[in-house]
Order: structure tokens, then C-alpha cells, then sequence
């Protein structure tokens, strides 16, 4: 039967992983360090980031594969959206909705 | 002699029935006074009246027939359906007298619907079917080597509650691939045997896949395509199948591994109080 090639992939293996989850884990920790700072710099799926963690992210986007890094970035995208959800950061608020006086007129 | 004359026939059949009426008994007349005189050879005010609206009385006995069919079919259907969906009712229903035969099967019945033949290979290039796990209990989880996270997780959380369970009873963890293309048995070998060496890595065509999947009732689909590279979205399940080959329950993520190991422990007691107790009915 015809097989896929026999090629073992090791950047999918426990090293590769681990040292992948490393660079990830240092990307993000300096994103959260640095979140006063203005982000400049782009990342994948929308995800902006300053340019103080730059090497960080050099770093992150070499020891993972490209589709980890947007599955990572779209995870912290998620985490950081429920985050502000839960701040009641007074300072973001969109419009309210008051009840508007009725202002139809036949 | 008597002549009726309808109004609604043409003066042509006025005639010839006057002509036949005057000469009753003639033979040699045309063709179609022989007919006249088979219907109005005796002059009977009866056949004469038929004889003149033939297609009249027809019409209004025939539309009648009709319709007044309709109502006994339609009686006669209802009380058909009626009778079979009573037949059906008495066919499904249980006894009351019989709950200590039926609960077994009853709970049988109850378990979920997964599972089925599969023909895969594992990573000696082997050929491994369902029968080659049945006479143990066994826990599968589907799932791809090129998982980012979830995958390495499940799988260790899988080798771990193995390990928790090894002085209980042995269970045999099974990983196969949704992934074929990518994951061949050397592959799978390699990645397995760093979480677990007792850890049965199946691959196989993409079909075979494909069909193992769907008895399994397992999602599995290529997403974030990138150039070569994807990643596969999945429901992450894990199966816990009793020695017969029978799904008992499936264990979903939010499982850790000490509860998993405790929820199997609990599931292989359970079974075999029931069939203690199935023996014991077999022998009263």
C-alpha cells in the first residue's frame, strides 16, 4: 500500500517541543512585561507586540513551526480578549445603550 | 302506437324511431333500424325511455359509484393503521414481570454507540485489527503527532493513568493517527516512545483511517493550511473500551489524569459486579 514517506519529523518531537514551549513562554512573559510600551511590531493573526521583545520573538518564531506560532498567537489573542472582558476597566467602555427617548413621530 | 318524442333528440332519431314503431316486425330495413328494433321491437315505454337518454342515465349512476367509494377506503385505511400501530405497541412492550432479565440488557442497550472493525497498521508494520484488542480493556485516543499542545498533553496524561493503574489491572493505551499522511509508523514510534513504551501507535491508509474515525464517531479535520504544514482540528476524546471490544464511555479533555485512572477503575467494578450478577441469575 502506499504509505507516507517514512520521514520521522523531529521538530514535533519531545526536545523540539519543549524547547519550542520555552521560547514561547519568554516571547509572551516579555509581551506582559512590556504591555505599558506601545505595540508596534506585527506578529501573526493580528497580534501586535513592541519592539522590546523583538529578539523574543525571533527566537519563538525559529524553534516552532510556523502554524504552532499562529495557533499560539490566536490562544493568547483569545486569553487576553477574555481578560479585558473581565477587567471592568472603566477606561475602554464603549457606547452605552441608555434608553433613548422616543422620538418617533406619525 | 305511441311515439315519445324527448327533446334532446335530433329530429333524425324522431324519425326513424317513428319509422320503426310503424313497421315493428320488418326485417329489411338498413342497418341501423335492426338496431332500433332489438331495443323498441316490443314498444315498452321503458325501453324506449332508456333507449333515448342512454349517455344521461349513465353519466349520473357512474360519478356516483365513484365517490361513494371513498368513504369506506377511508375507513378501512384508518382502521389499518390503527391495527398495525397497535400490533406495533404490543410488539415494544416490555412486561412488567421481566425487569430482572432486561436489566442487563436494558444497560447494554444504554452504552454508547461507538466503535467498530478497523484494519490498521502499527509501528512494527504490523496488521492490527479489533481483534487483536479484545480480552482487555483498552483506551484510545485519536489524535496527530504534529499536535501543538493538546496532543502531547492528552498523550501523557493517557501514559499516566496507565502507570496509575498498573498494580490494579492492565489497560492498554492505543494512539491512533487522524493524520496518516504525516505520521508513519516510524514516526509514530519515535513519538510514542518517549511518553510510553506500552503505547500502541495504529496508522494506516487514508481510508482506513477515515472509516475507523467515523465508527468512532470522531471530528477530524485539516485546518490552517501553510504551505505544507497544517494542523489538524479533532474532537479530543478518549475511549475506554471493555474487553469485548465494546465502548463503555468516552473521556473528554477536561479529564486529569488521576481522575481518568479513578473513572476507569470504577467503570471495570461496575462491569464486573453486573456480570457476577448476570452469572448468578444464569445459575438460579
Amino acid at each position: 500500500m502506499v504509505m507516507a514517506s517514512d520521514k520521522i519529523h523531529y521538530d514535533v518531537l519531545a526536545d523540539a517541543r519543549n524547547s519550542c514551549y520555552k521560547a514561547r513562554d519568554s516571547f509572551y512573559a516579555c509581551m506582559e512585561k512590556e504591555a505599558s510600551k506601545k505595540p508596534t511590531e506585527i506578529a501573526t493573526v493580528g497580534l501586535l507586540y513592541p519592539a522590546e521583545c523583538k529578539q523574543f520573538r525571533d527566537e519563538f518564531v525559529k524553534q516552532c513551526r510556523p502554524t504552532w506560532v499562529k495557533h499560539f498567537d490566536r490562544q493568547y489573542c483569545a486569553k487576553k480578549k477574555v481578560q479585558r472582558l473581565l477587567d471592568n476597566d472603566e477606561s475602554r467602555r464603549g457606547p452605552i445603550s441608555l434608553p433613548q427617548p422616543y422620538t418617533f413621530k406619525p | 302506437m305511441k311515439i315519445f318524442l324527448s327533446k334532446t333528440m335530433p329530429m333524425s332519431l324522431i324519425q326513424k324511431q317513428f319509422r320503426v314503431s310503424l313497421d315493428p316486425l320488418q326485417g329489411l330495413g338498413p342497418f341501423w333500424s335492426f338496431q332500433f328494433r332489438g331495443y323498441t321491437g316490443s314498444s315498452n315505454y321503458k325501453n324506449k325511455r332508456l333507449t333515448t337518454q342512454p349517455v344521461l342515465v349513465e353519466e349520473p349512476s357512474h360519478s356516483r359509484s365513484w365517490s361513494s367509494y371513498i368513504f369506506p377506503t377511508a375507513v378501512i385505511v384508518i382502521a389499518g393503521a390503527g391495527v398495525l400501530l397497535h400490533y406495533n405497541d404490543e410488539r415494544r412492550a416490555i412486561p412488567k414481570g421481566a425487569h430482572q432479565n432486561t436489566g442487563q440488557e436494558t444497560r447494554t442497550i444504554n452504552k454508547p454507540a461507538f466503535g467498530g472493525p478497523f484494519r490498521l497498521i502499527d509501528t512494527e508494520y504490523r496488521l492490527v485489527t479489533e481483534n487483536d484488542l479484545r480480552g482487555q480493556w483498552s483506551l484510545i485516543y485519536f489524535g496527530y503527532t504534529s499536535s501543538p499542545d493538546v496532543g502531547p498533553e492528552e498523550v501523557q496524561k493517557m501514559a499516566k493513568a496507565t502507570d496509575i493503574l498498573e498494580h490494579n489491572i492492565k489497560i492498554k493505551p492505543v494512539f491512533i493517527t487522524i493524520d496518516p499522511q504525516r505520521d508513519s509508523p516510524s514516526q509514530l514510534r519515535a513519538y510514542l516512545k518517549e511518553f510510553d513504551t506500552r503505547i500502541v501507535g495504529l496508522t494506516g491508509s487514508i481510508d482506513a483511517i477515515r472509516q475507523t474515525a467515523q465508527e468512532y464517531r470522531v471530528y477530524f479535520k485539516k485546518v490552517e493550511e501553510d504551505g505544507g504544514d497544517y494542523l489538524v482540528a479533532s474532537s479530543h476524546n478518549m475511549y475506554l473500551m471493555d474487553p469485548n471490544m465494546e465502548t463503555v464511555r468516552c473521556f473528554t479533555q477536561a479529564y486529569n489524569a488521576e481522575q481518568l485512572a479513578e473513572d476507569i477503575l470504577k467503570e471495570m467494578k461496575r462491569s464486573s459486579n453486573s456480570d457476577s450478577k448476570s452469572n448468578e441469575q444464569k445459575q438460579n
